[in-house]
């Protein structure tokens, strides 16, 4: 590794070629302050709040990179009274209303402002409005607050893929536009929300997440998405004085996808509207009668004699394990797995594999971050892509092949062993996968459709369709099942959903976010889920429960 | 001792900036007994302050022609002005009726809105003439001090007098600067 | 010779106004006009907005009751989610609202009015404010500074700061209550009740002696207006609309959210604020009070056992008719002080404020929500219009004092025909003519301490316009 030599305050320093400036001043612990910089994004010198003196020339520390004799000043008077000047600037371009925002105490703008020292503006402001766009479900985008920064087109394009967010026009018409200036609800947003995290401004900000920043400090609590087997590692924002949930943050840190999120974890785990289960009831007669906590021990001994359990993949594999331990045998899984093609690439392969095969998968609808992975490699060319049976989707915006399964088969049958093709996919048919497995030149990623597919496996907990005179049903979504009358049905549930109106006893369990619990990732490995909510005294532990259940000894 | 006068006004403030500076509770008498001296004040009823008063201390932002005539002068009698919360230093919230023209705003008040009958917007000569944009106190006179915040808290208050009381030119730093 | 008074500024209001007396050739008030010199343009600038942003934007309408308009804007925007906030955050925004009326009704007592009512309308002036009352009775200053600052504590503890604190978002509130500060809160409070009842003693003491003169002090017969809740009793928090006619009958009762059925508002030439009235009487038999006075005339009964014990006396003040005259604000202000504390107590001893069971979020529902509150002056009506994507596309506010500026004006116009005699105007006029404004305690009762003189300007002039005669009180 080449170094350079340059001198930063006096002080001699050594780095590697190609880092910048700024790496080189934050290595020796200086602040330049800096606005349009993120840790996980490409520097693009938009704010000029970094600006430096290199023997009297000034240069912007984010992008300019260090080089051999540089002789670097990062604070004189005369910087003091550019960082001065473009402060002011950045905030007398547009409309910053502190006092009524959002994200006031939150905002890196204010803190920056504060921190120099800018106790009032030597330009006239406050002359043209911006407009605030609040079409999209999830995400204001406010354009007053912005700065211009461009940190969330860099991460709605090189970071995330997604290339919807880009810059219309020049100057102070500059503005941050969706496709070719739609609203950002009716645009081809995907919703997967790196565009609010970068934001250091209200200018992007969450619905639900407005004026909860807690005095108190907010908890930001680590720990790994539930939404589906990838696993990403999150950091969930929560209010403890309202123990709810603020808002979810990837991890800039965090395999497999290094702060990358999807819709389905940052947004529809909180956004979704669920009608809670307020306490256990069962049917007495013909009508639904609340029963206490401690009496559902009784209740359930009554009607288990010879019942069978049907799972689904949200339950932890504690729950599942302690659910074979009751129901023995007579334990099946609700949603059918077509036997797949075992995985034989891991996730970060998604990141060096030469052509990647798309094969009748959504990767808008579930798997977004695995998605955005895609779809960064493919947008800058460094990857191909083919998508068999394509899904009408943004991944229609991207160059790429796109076969009928029937045509891609036929295709590949020339391939070799030194061909780098990448197959992600969910289901097969049956002569596909006999085509597929033994098929040369190519890798396959299997997406299991569940969060804890491979839990269930481990148990040897197979699918079945629901049939019996005692059914008892565990799980977030229950399908649509047939059942004939009769039959006794208890349902254990976070929420209401289609069964629960029909059954004789309800019982509402913890959700993702108040338990805790381990399923198996994409990969195969154990990931823990830690709880981050407290419980309503109504919401029961399953697995505490169950474990109450087994017989003693 | 020496004694520092200090007189004061509100603009186009919503007083709170005032009500901060009450919230100063004893800490207010402490400084009166160090040498404050409050002479036109809301709180002292008297409107004019004498010439060479130390301290003007302005609350809200310039939105009539009224306003500019009562910082005019306040300036012309205090040697030192100083601004006081987000609309005398940056216009604050009232600035957002700059991008309406004073005719929308008339018209939305006193035509339009639901519950109003038969209006229209009053003409009297004793009312104060809506300027075109607000504007911020040193768009209109020189302020030597600024003091943001919506309002600024008292603690912040107190320290800026303090320091004046005492001799001292203060500063804010970061703990003392607030936007909201 | 005709001649115009004119008292400018009128301290002590929110913003700017002032009051002109004309007097026709004979030296008698010919007419009074009561001058609101501010216009912001709230229900303009508003627009475009994201709904939530109301209850953070619209509390800058006025620093002295911030938390009125953060609770209303709040409620407004529950109605636009359509959705009932858990119990918890409702004893929570209650519980500000309380510390709010506390805060403002006993500064107004006894660092404004209570020089003119404990050392006299025509007492030295240098010594009628809060230092002279300090100098004449320390400890009931003391008491009144302590009584400020536990409101404002209150506030301060559950909301996170005492002026503009972000606190009630659409669906709840933002954060809960722990249990030390709790019993913070908790500690004392009965000592409070009792330094207001020491205020309540003297006025109703005032009264008392000085019966005639309290009874006329701009009394005049106007319809009255508040909340209610069940079986008729105060309510400053939730609850419908009692309108009460000149003579004592209920003549309507409504939710808030229709409003607009029951009330209009009339523009007059010369004055910025509006002047509401009751739409089935018209605009010029529709005029009524709102705030203490308003509130007590309408009310059946006080839900809290000190406060309905003065209730029963205030209310036989007239003999079981409405209580007309403008000096009795006084009176029912304080008494509405007592309830604020007993409420307060009630809501501090309620196990569900420890709750964490404080918001219910949802998608915006509904195109429009009204919020209604009993701000410590008056009646005060926040009501927005919503698109689908949750932008503001109307805003309309009555703001509390709004309403009795017809009576405000009245007032003024009585105290000018009933002292002003000819050409010549005794200082301790001009100072009733202010203390009948005072009565109603409009928006900024700049809480203190009137220290020194209110200067006022009197001209002369003749016909032609020019400055005959001035004579200043400095």
């Amino acid at each position: 590794m080449s170094k350079v030599k340059l001198r930063i305050n006096g002080i001699d320093v050594e780095t590697e070629l190609g880092k910048t400036i700024l790496e080189a001043a934050q290595g020796l612990g200086i602040f330049i302050p800096t606005l349009c910089h993120h840790e996980a994004l490409i520097p693009r010198g938009a704010c000029r709040m970094c600006i430096v003196e290199d023997k009297g020339r000034l240069k912007a520390a984010c992008t300019m990179p260090a080089e051999n004799g540089m002789d670097i000043i990062t604070d004189s008077p005369r910087i003091q009274h550019i960082r001065e000047t473009t402060i002011q600037m950045i905030f007398t371009s547009r409309n910053h209303y502190c006092m009524y925002c959002e994200v006031s105490g939150d905002c890196e703008l204010q803190d920056l402002g504060y921190k120099l020292g800018m106790d009032h503006f030597n330009f006239a402001t406050y002359e043209n409005r911006y407009p605030v766009d609040t079409t999209h479900p999830y995400i204001i985008f406010e354009h007053n607050r912005c700065i211009l920064c461009g940190r969330c087109v860099r991460a709605c394009t090189d970071l995330t893929g997604h290339y919807v967010l880009t810059e219309r026009s020049r100057g102070v018409k500059t503005l941050i536009v969706a496709d070719i200036e739609s609203p950002l609800g009716r645009s081809s947003c995907v919703s997967c929300g790196a565009c609010v995290q970068v934001c250091p401004t209200g200018a992007l900000i969450e619905k639900r997440a407005a004026y909860q920043r807690n005095r108190e400090k907010n908890e930001q609590i680590k720990t790994v998405c539930d939404m589906c087997p990838v696993g990403c590692g999150i950091e969930i924002h929560k209010n403890p004085g309202t123990n709810s949930v603020i808002k979810i943050h990837g991890d800039w840190h965090a395999g497999p996808t290094n702060g990358l999120l999807c819709k389905n974890g940052r947004y529809l785990s909180l956004y979704e509207e669920h009608q809670v289960i307020s306490s256990p009831r069962m049917r007495r007669g013909t009508s639904m009668k609340e029963i206490k906590a401690g009496d559902l021990e009784g209740v359930i001994k009554e009607k288990i004699n010879g019942a069978a359990a049907y799972v689904d993949g949200s339950l932890s594999n504690e729950e599942l394990s302690q659910i074979k331990d009751l129901f023995g045998e007579k334990v099946y899984s609700l949603r059918p797995v077509n036997a797949p093609i075992p995985s034989t690439a891991r996730i970060e392969d998604l990141n060096t594999a030469g052509t990647i095969v798309v094969f009748r998968l959504d990767l808008d609808a579930q798997y977004g971050a695995l998605g955005s992975l895609i779809k960064r490699r493919v947008a800058t060319n460094e990857a191909g892509l083919i998508l068999v049976d394509a899904s009408e989707n943004t991944f229609s915006k991207l160059p790429a092949k796109r076969l009928g399964s029937f045509e891609f088969l036929a295709d590949i049958k020339g391939l070799t062993g030194t061909n780098d093709y990448l197959l992600v996919y969910q289901d097969l048919e049956d002569k596909e996968r006999a085509a597929l497995s033994s098929q040369q030149g190519m890798r396959f990623l299997w997406l299991p459709p569940e969060t804890n597919t491979f839990g269930l496996a481990k148990l040897g907990i197979e699918h079945a369709a629901p049939k019996g005179k005692a059914l008892f049903f565990f799980g977030k979504d229950i399908p649509e099942v047939a059942i004939e009358d009769g039959t006794f049905v208890a349902c254990f549930s976070p929420h209401e959903n289609r069964l629960t109106r029909r059954a004789d006893l309800v019982v509402p369990i913890r959700d993702g976010f108040e338990r805790e619990g381990t399923f198996y990732n994409l990969e195969g490995e154990i990931v823990r889920r830690v709880p981050v909510l407290t419980p309503g005294p109504d919401r029961i532990d399953l697995k505490e429960l169950l474990v109450r259940m087994l017989p003693k000894g | 001792m020496k004694t520092i006068t200090m007189a004061s006004t509100w603009c186009e403030g919503c007083s709170g900036c005032h009500m901060s500076f009450l919230d100063m509770d004893e800490r207010l008498v402490e400084l009166i007994g160090k040498g404050l001296v409050l002479t036109a004040t809301p709180i002292t009823d008297l409107k004019i302050p004498p010439m060479g008063t130390d301290l003007g201390i302005i609350e809200g932002a310039v939105a009539t022609d009224h306003h500019m005539e009562d910082v005019k002068e306040l300036r012309h009698r205090c040697k030192m002005i100083v601004a006081l919360g987000d609309c005398a230093v940056f216009g604050g919230i009232n600035t957002m009726r700059n991008y309406f023209t004073v005719d929308e705003l008339l018209h939305r008040g006193y035509v339009t809105t639901e519950s109003t009958v038969n209006g229209t917007p009053p003409t009297s000569n004793e009312l104060g003439k809506l300027l075109p944009k607000v504007l911020s106190v040193h768009e209109v006179v020189k302020v030597d001090f600024f003091i943001p915040g919506c309002p600024p808290p008292a603690n912040v208050i107190y320290h800026v007098l303090n320091e004046l009381v005492e001799g001292r030119v203060p500063r804010l730093t970061q703990d003392l600067l607030y936007y909201d | 010779m005709s001649k115009k008074i004119t008292i400018s500024p009128v301290t002590r209001i929110e913003g700017h106004a002032k009051v002109t007396v004309y007097l026709n050739d004979e030296g008698q008030v010919d007419r009074t006009y009561f001058h609101v010199d501010q216009f912001r343009g709230f229900e303009k600038f508003s627009e475009g907005r994201y709904f939530p942003e109301m209850p953070v934007i619209t509390p800058r309408i006025c620093g002295i009751c911030p938390i009125s308009h953060h609770l209303g804007a709040a409620k407004a925007c529950d109605e636009i989610l359509d959705v009932k906030i858990p119990r918890p955050a409702k004893l929570l925004r209650e519980l500000i609202h309380m510390g709010q009326v506390i805060q403002s009704h006993a500064m107004h007592f006894f660092e404004l009015a209570g020089p003119d009512i404990i050392l006299g309308w025509d007492s030295d002036p240098a010594l009628r404010n809060v230092v002279g009352l300090v100098k004449a009775n320390p400890e009931l200053a003391l008491k009144a500074v302590r009584l400020r600052k536990y409101g404002q504590t209150i506030i301060e503890e559950v909301a996170g700061r005492r002026i503009h604190p972000t606190f009630a978002i659409p669906g709840g509130v933002n954060n809960g209550l722990s249990v030390e500060k709790r019993d913070r809160l908790l500690k004392g409070i009965d000592d409070y009740i009792s330094h207001i009842q020491e205020g309540v003693s003297i006025i109703r003491d005032f009264i008392m002696s000085h019966k005639e003169e309290s009874d006329t002090f701009a009394s005049f017969p106007s319809g009255y207006m508040g909340l209610v809740g069940k079986d008729g009793a105060l309510e400053l928090y939730d609850g419908a609309v009692r309108m009460m006619d000149k003579d004592g009958h209920v003549i309507d009762e409504f939710p808030g959210k229709y409003y607009l059925s029951h009330i209009g508002e009339m523009v007059d030439d010369w004055t910025y604020l509006k002047l509401p009235f009751f739409k089935p009487l018209g605009d010029k038999e529709g005029f009524y009070r709102v705030g203490p006075l308003g509130r007590l005339n309408v009310a059946e009964k006080i839900s809290t056992p000190k406060a309905h014990e003065e209730f029963k006396r205030f209310k036989a003040m007239n003999g079981g008719k409405p209580v007309e005259s403008s000096f009795y604000y006084h009176y029912a202000r304080l008494i509405e002080a007592v309830y604020a504390l007993e409420r307060a107590r009630q809501i501090l001893e309620d196990p569900d404020i420890l709750s964490t069971d404080l918001l219910h979020e949802g998608p915006v529902r509904c195109g429009e929500g009204v919020g209604i509150i009993e701000a410590p002056r008056g009646t005060l009506i926040h009501h927005y219009w919503v698109n689908d994507d949750g932008q503001i596309t109307k805003a309309n506010l009555i703001v509390a004092s709004g309403h009795n500026n017809w009576a405000m004006s009245k007032a003024v116009d009585c105290i000018a025909r009933g002292y002003i005699k000819g050409n010549d105007v005794p200082e301790g006029v001009l100072n009733r003519i202010e203390g009948a404004i005072r009565c109603y305690d409009p928006c900024l009762s700049c809480s203190t301490h009137a220290i020194g003189k209110m200067p006022m300007v009197v001209e002369l002039y003749d016909h032609a316009g020019n400055l005959v005669d001035a004579r200043k009180r400095s």
